[in-house]
């Protein structure tokens, strides 16, 4: 009577496909892939943060308050702003979550001409201890994180918590 | 029938209809169980609560087509008067959404059906930088969740105070889990207050398995969003002229004076009522708590034999609404006479 005919076979509810947003997410993709050999020590810690605390899944609170104490102590000048961070960790994230063997093996480039190994590789400790014992995924991951950051295995390392 | 103007009243008086346990038992006896420490917030509440905003019935009118009834939102079918269109996706900051399994007007599966309207896998939500963060809570009601004082002190302060943390989050889909901090949780010196708050990844099928609508119930959304349609423009052209000429500014008033909550609680608060007052302070000089075993035996009585009866009649409330809902459309007959109020858009 005012309808416009029986209801057709339509496809489910959903929001119309939007190519502008599809073809940055793509441009994104392709910008990932050479972003794998670069950076510095920053950009190392925190990709082998996510390597190795990627089995477990989440994360909380103590993390981001320990990566923020971290920051605290370095000089004012050199300190990362949110902003900053929360780019250079997504970024991280996507480059591990893509590749994460090419991601890994690719660390030591990123420590080449840096002098902070150690105080890197404490802040590492730091952070991945800090929401408690790591499973034994997570474990062997950071032996193998260790050796790629030039560290005597498995001797600097205490339980942090 | 307001003149312009809706009062909330019918909105508050259907809200509270809904679970007759709570607005006619629970919620008194609460007050009168512990008339000492709960008077404060109990007339604090229900002020704010009997007094409804008047709002623009134009304004109800865009909210209930396009939101309740259309649901056009979060599938980007909403256009600004300027022609923009809002798409969520757009949305660059971190989005937090809270719900509950307590609350009856929008359970979980629906306050986070939008997810699924925007995207088929996290990887898109991830590709498009996103980041969508959900809390549940497994009790708390409707309202509860903005205005309650115990989730104020647990979820809402936790989310304040891990929101730079949000900030940094990478993109996904999260669940917050807000837990208890215990003598063995590791490193307490870097947990803010008493709750540690963490956050899980999840993927879009934790959201399909809370059981949202399938193609069908949308299918019977759509025709009763037709129906509607066709009775507004019903309404509109043959009823809404009589009755707007018939309707003053003075008798909206009186209309709205005359709704059931607000009245109540004006006569309440009434000066008239004041000798009541005073008798009450008289009573609570005298009033000892009463012993633990009859208060206990009270409770008992109170929380455990009445309510169960009521809380039937709110299993009954919102089931047998969707149950009219379900019958109306259920027909494909009507949903063919409704026709589809889409395809002439497309």
């Amino acid at each position: 009577m005012v309808g416009l005919g029986a209801p057709s076979d339509q496809t489910p509810r959903r929001t119309e496909r939007d190519l502008v947003h599809e073809a940055a997410a793509a441009e994104l993709r392709l910008g990932l892939d050479q972003k794998f050999e670069q950076g510095g020590v920053e950009e190392a810690v925190l990709r082998a943060l996510i390597y190795v605390r990627r089995p477990d899944g989440g994360f909380d609170e103590r993390g981001y308050r320990m990566l923020k104490n971290i920051r605290e102590m370095r000089k004012s000048n050199e300190r990362l702003s949110l902003l900053r961070f929360r780019q250079m960790l997504n970024e991280q994230l996507q480059l591990v979550v893509q590749d994460e063997e090419r991601a890994i093996t690719a660390l030591p480039k990123l420590l080449q001409a840096d002098e902070s190994e150690t105080t890197a590789l404490d802040a590492l400790h730091q952070l991945a201890g800090a929401t408690g014992r790591l499973n034994a995924e997570s474990e062997r991951r950071l032996a193998r994180v260790e050796k790629l950051f030039g560290a005597p295995p498995a001797k600097s390392r205490k339980a942090n918590g | 029938l307001g003149a312009g103007g809706l009062g909330g009243a019918g909105l508050v008086a259907n809200f509270e209809s809904l679970n007759p346990a709570n607005t006619y038992w629970t919620k008194p006896y609460n007050v009168y169980s512990k008339v000492d420490s709960e008077t404060e917030r109990f007339l604090e509440f229900e002020t704010w609560w009997g007094n409804p905003v008047l709002l623009n019935a134009g304004e109800m009118q865009w909210i209930a087509d396009n939101l309740f009834v259309g649901n056009k939102l979060s599938t980007g079918e909403i256009r600004t008067s300027d022609g923009v269109r809002i798409d969520l996706r757009n949305i660059k900051s971190p989005i937090v959404c809270f719900c509950s399994w307590g609350d009856d007007i929008t359970p979980p599966q629906q306050a986070l059906d939008w997810i699924l309207d925007l995207y088929d896998d996290v990887s898109e939500i991830v590709a498009n930088g996103q980041t969508i963060i959900y809390s549940l809570h497994h009790s708390i009601g409707h309202l509860g969740i903005f205005v309650s004082g115990k989730v104020a002190a647990k979820e809402h302060r936790e989310f304040v105070s891990c929101m730079e943390m949000i900030e940094a989050t990478p993109p996904g889909l999260y669940e917050a889990v807000i837990s208890d901090v215990g003598d063995e949780t590791a490193n307490r010196e870097l947990v803010d207050g008493k709750y540690l708050f963490r956050l899980e990844p999840r993927t879009l099928d934790d959201i399909r398995a809370f059981g949202v609508n399938s193609p069908e119930d949308d299918k019977r959304c759509a025709a009763v969003a037709r129906l509607s349609e066709i009775n507004l423009g019903l309404y509109r052209t043959f009823a809404a002229p009589w009755i707007r000429a018939s309707v003053t500014e003075p008798t909206a008033e009186a209309m709205r004076g005359l709704a059931p909550k607000p009245f109540a609680l004006r006569d309440l608060l009434r000066p008239k009522s004041i000798h009541v007052d005073d008798q009450a302070d008289g009573g609570a000089g005298s009033r000892e708590p009463q012993a633990g075993q009859r208060r206990q035996s009270a409770a008992r009585h109170g929380e455990g034999s009445l309510d169960p009866d009521h809380g039937r009649a709110r299993e009954l409330g919102p089931d047998s609404r969707q149950h009219d809902r379900g019958l109306l459309s259920h027909d494909l007959r009507i949903t063919a006479f409704a026709g589809d109020g889409r395809s002439r858009r497309a």
